[in-house]
């Protein structure tokens, strides 16, 4: 059968045919037609909160839809949502209607093009968070991959070629690693379902029985796969150069989304999947997460790139991830997933916001910028609000998950205390920018944006705010039921 | 009443020996070319009753050294559909040749060589396949006659065939002095417990081995026999390099598979390990070659020994108790048929108008060519494995085949296949880059031969409709590799 879920999955890539065609007659069919398929979305989306049964009695997995694909080769069409794809689904079709709209100013050409690729991106990234088989989560992890090179390839900046072949040879190597661990585990589970379809068992309880070294090897193998995506520091090379040059909106997909797809992809299958392997390698897994965030953090300090900046915090913020998911412990776990969510909208908008700046003052070098305060205090004032949702300053939600999962990590053991340095870092680097960048003297005409562009960045701020002062819906609702169930009583 | 089994084979041999002659209708005032549409007529023919043989009427039968079982179906169909891809693109670069007519007439006969390879379960009938495949497409890379390139890589291909084919008649006396026999459900039988029953005959086994290695070796592409593909893919025409990249290998394949797998697989000698290594050596080989070639059709030469290094690991892995890697290969015949042949026709619609010998005249292709350049770049990204095309399916079906077999290497021969296939992005991505992101020196828009375009369409929804629907094709090669381990009467 196939439900709601299915039709937020496949929607997407059925409208990318339209979306070109009618780009063809006229450019700004597309952008119409993209925008209102990626409202379109988020209205499904925020029906399946509707239809989504919360609390501990429901199954593990929820709107599940499943279909034979290839059986004889344990390929199943298999999508459900639980308490940690919700909030990724959700992240992703609101994510995708703003960067949409985003696009309405900074992509002045090829028009067709981009919002198909655009359509089909969304539709990978849906998949991936919702999708239940190994495989099929492969597929869309791939198909994330082509739209994104063409993105930085074709609507970069002046090193794009040089970005674009760079994030598809890293990630695509990087894929081929993780498939041999998904291989693998076939190979002795003869299933890639993660949830039975038709009373045979599961990969969860048919992985903890596969040989120790067969489970540390795809572990690993597939840490790898999502460490290059998150990225983790020796493997990250390929983020600032894919950052700076993507146009903004697609800057906003790659650190909103991409990145998710890591964390994602940790959680689900190196903590939860491959909890026997976990149990050794955590050590290791958190530790990398802590030298990713305060390395991510140092380097931050030192640039004078706006967008560059931006793209080492995101770096610094995925470590968190990484961390609290490897805590294993509810409270880091859920904060981790939290911070998924919160760090999409705060990288988002300082993502947005540096392209809108390019645009108006020619420059996004921090020391050139000066005076925003004067040239455009509307911005100026968001790029505030936004700088203290990436500070993690408390009455912002991204405050709960960064404590939760620094508390998590103590939790796991008080080495990780040194996490606490990655914050103070943060901190002192965005106040030493926004020092810079707002509260000098301002030395041009004023120069505002337009008003249409100040409600999509006004956007991201809003989630941030509720859920900063009242996290409960989505904390103790969604994602600690599906944390308790996986995780048991804890470690 | 003949057999209805035959309809295919009598088909190619019928319409092969008549589009010749019947090319001396043309000419005069009535424009009419006979010859191509005559050649096609009898692919589709042959094509067509395979397809009902398989889908309506499926029985596995033998008729004397003729085998007709789902393999022999299978890999049928896909070699004359990779024939009938290679006729159709022809329509337009053969146009106004005066050797049209032989031209079509020689694809049909190799066609029908290639079949035979495919169908035989006797080795004398295999190498008059091998034959038959081999003669006409040495003067189907010489087709060019003035054309020096032409002539040279056909002189090459033919004296490295002509050796291959040497070996191969050796290898095939040396197994009926062994047994007594060149038919290989009796070669399979007597080789059983020849190592107890003759302990002195087994060197001549491991040579003949050995001799079938290199022999099939040359043709499947195998380092380190792969010297004269780069050069004869190069200069031959580039319709008839598909022909040689898809349909001239994968017959080999296809052979090596019966002799190796059915025929030799109960001899008690190690050489499952040999083709592991030979795997591991020409993927990575290919693959780094690949990377460095300045020229297109090189690049697809060495991406093509690339992918024969994947096709071999079903040769390495396939026992009677694992044929998911047997599978795997026969689903990724068909995908690699597919998607070699039309490259090469892609690099053939590019030829007409751009030096294919150089990789910057790709610069910016996107907006030059736009059809042609979205074929590549559809077709590479399966070649490499991006799901969901359908290389990625029939990779993934191989490389778990390694996984899954019964040897302590095969982990290993997997991640090496699975590394080596991250590699190759390298260079498939090299040239989409080219073609999309790099600015042209020289950015007018070029016409596209109607005659190629057609056929990458085609190519890339077949790429589309394998990779999301694969079940069918899965199941399908599922039971052509369990019918080549069947005795069938």
């Amino acid at each position: 059968m196939l439900g709601i879920l299915s039709i937020i999955v496949f929607l997407p890539v059925l409208m990318a045919i339209p979306t070109y065609i009618l780009g063809k007659i006229k450019p700004k069919l597309a952008r119409i037609v993209c925008i209102g398929t990626t409202t379109a979305l988020f209205g499904l989306t925020m029906l399946t909160l509707v239809f989504y049964r919360y609390g501990s009695s429901t199954p593990a997995f929820q709107l599940v839809d499943t279909m034979p694909w290839a059986p004889s080769f344990g390929l199943n069409y298999i999508v459900g949502l639980d308490g940690i794809s919700l909030p990724l689904l959700i992240i992703s079709t609101f994510l995708s209607l703003l960067a949409c709209a985003g696009s309405w100013d900074l992509i002045n050409f090829q028009e067709p093009e981009y919002y198909a690729l655009f359509l089909i991106f969304e539709t990978g990234i849906i998949g991936v968070f919702s999708s239940l088989n190994l495989i099929l989560f492969y597929v869309f992890w791939e198909i994330v991959l082509i739209p994104m090179f063409f993105f930085i390839g074709v609507w970069g900046g002046p090193r794009r070629r040089y970005a674009a072949l760079k994030f598809l040879l890293f990630t695509y190597s990087a894929s081929a690693v993780m498939l041999f661990g998904f291989l693998a585990v076939f190979a002795y589970t003869h299933t890639f379902d993660y949830i039975s379809v038709d009373g045979s068992p599961t990969l969860m309880s048919q992985v903890s029985q596969m040989p120790m070294f067969i489970q540390l090897f795809a572990s690993v193998t597939t840490f790898i796969g999502f460490a290059v995506k998150l990225p983790i520091v020796p493997f990250h090379t390929w983020l600032p150069d894919a950052h700076v040059e993507a146009p903004a909106p697609v800057s906003v997909l790659l650190a909103g989304l991409l990145l998710k797809m890591g964390g994602y992809g940790f959680i689900r299958y190196n903590l939860l999947l491959f909890s026997n392997a976990a149990n050794t390698l955590w050590p290791y897994f958190a530790g990398i997460g802590l030298i990713t965030m305060i390395y991510g953090a140092t380097v931050a300090l030192v640039q004078t790139d706006l967008k560059r900046m931006i793209a080492m915090t995101s770096i610094n913020h995925m470590g968190f991830v990484l961390l609290g998911t490897f805590s294993r412990d509810i409270a880091g776990v859920s904060g981790a997933v939290f911070q998924m969510f919160n760090h999409a909208l705060a990288i988002g908008i300082l993502f947005l916001m540096s392209g809108y700046i390019h645009e108006h003052m020619g420059t996004r070098n921090i020391n050139e910028l000066g005076g925003l305060r004067g040239r455009m205090p509307l911005t100026a004032t968001l790029l505030v609000f936004g700088s203290l949702a990436a500070m993690a300053i408390p009455g912002l939600s991204n405050f709960i998950s960064e404590y939760l999962v620094i508390a998590g990590a103590l939790t796991a053991n008080p080495i990780f205390a040194l996490a606490i340095i990655a914050p103070a870092l943060t901190v002192g680097y965005f106040l030493w920018m926004l020092r810079r960048v707002v509260l000098t003297p301002a030395t041009g005409p004023r120069n505002e944006l337009h008003l249409h562009s100040l409600i999509i960045l006004a956007a991201f701020l809003v989630p941030l705010f509720i859920l900063g002062a009242y996290p409960g819906p989505m904390l103790d609702s969604i994602i600690r039921p599906t944390i308790l169930r996986f995780l048991g009583g804890g470690p | 009443m003949a057999p209805l089994q035959l309809v295919p084979l009598i088909s190619l041999a019928v319409f092969g020996l008549i589009a010749p002659p019947a090319g001396l209708l043309r000419g005069g005032r009535m424009r009419l070319r006979p010859a191509p549409y005559l050649g096609i007529l009898g692919l589709l023919i042959a094509l067509g009753s395979i397809s009902w043989f398989i889908l309506v009427n499926y029985q596995p039968t033998a008729l004397g050294a003729l085998r007709f079982d789902l393999f022999t179906y299978f890999f049928g169909g896909i070699l004359i559909g990779t024939s009938t891809l290679v006729a159709l693109a022809s329509l337009g670069f053969t146009k106004g040749d005066p050797n049209e007519a032989p031209y079509y007439g020689l694809l049909l006969l190799s066609t029908l060589g290639m079949v035979i390879l495919a169908a035989s379960q006797d080795l004398v009938l295999l190498y008059v396949g091998w034959e038959l495949m081999s003669v006409p497409t040495y003067a189907l890379t010489a087709i060019k006659k003035r054309d020096v390139l032409s002539n040279e890589a056909a002189m090459k291909f033919f004296v490295l065939s002509a050796m291959s084919s040497a070996l191969l008649v050796y290898a095939i006396s040396l197994i009926y002095g062994m047994t007594g026999s060149t038919s290989l459900v009796d070669i399979r039988s007597i080789l059983v417990n020849i190592a107890v029953s003759q302990p002195g005959v087994k060197p001549f086994g491991v040579i003949a081995l050995v001799l079938f290695i290199v022999g099939f070796g040359v043709k499947m592409a195998v380092v380190p026999f792969h010297m004269w593909i780069p050069d004869a893919f190069e200069g031959a025409p580039s319709t008839i390099s598909a022909l040689l990249a898809s349909g001239a290998k994968l017959a080999a394949f296809a052979a090596a598979f019966r002799v190796f797998i059915f025929g030799m697989g109960t001899f008690q000698v190690d050489w499952y390990s040999t083709f592991a290594i030979l795997a591991m050596v020409t993927m990575t080989l290919g693959n780094v070659a690949a990377l460095m070639q300045k020229s297109f059709t090189r690049l697809l030469a060495y991406s093509s020994i690339a992918q024969a290094g994947y096709l071999l690991i079903a040769l390495a892995v396939t026992t009677p108790t694992n044929t998911l890697g047997l599978a795997g290969a026969i689903f990724h015949s068909l995908n690699y048929g597919i998607l070699k042949t039309a490259t090469f026709i892609a690099a053939a619609a590019i030829a007409t108008k751009l030096p294919v010998t150089d990789l910057t005249s790709f610069n910016g292709l996107g907006k030059r060519m736009p059809q042609t350049a979205f074929g590549i770049t559809i077709l590479f990204l399966a070649l490499a494995g991006v799901p969901p095309l359908n290389g990625f399916f029939s990779k993934a079906i191989l490389f778990t085949g390694a996984l899954n077999s019964p040897f302590s290497w095969g982990p290993y021969l997997a991640i090496a296949a699975l590394l080596n296939s991250g590699f190759s992005m390298g260079y498939y991505g090299w040239v989409i880059k080219r073609m999309y992101l790099d600015d042209p020196a020289d950015a007018s828009r070029l016409p596209e031969p109607r005659s190629y375009t057609r056929i990458l369409w085609l190519a890339v929804i077949l790429t589309f409709a394998i990779g999301i629907y694969p079940q069918p094709w899965i199941s399908l090669s599922q039971s052509a590799a369990t019918s080549l381990l069947s005795i069938v009467s």
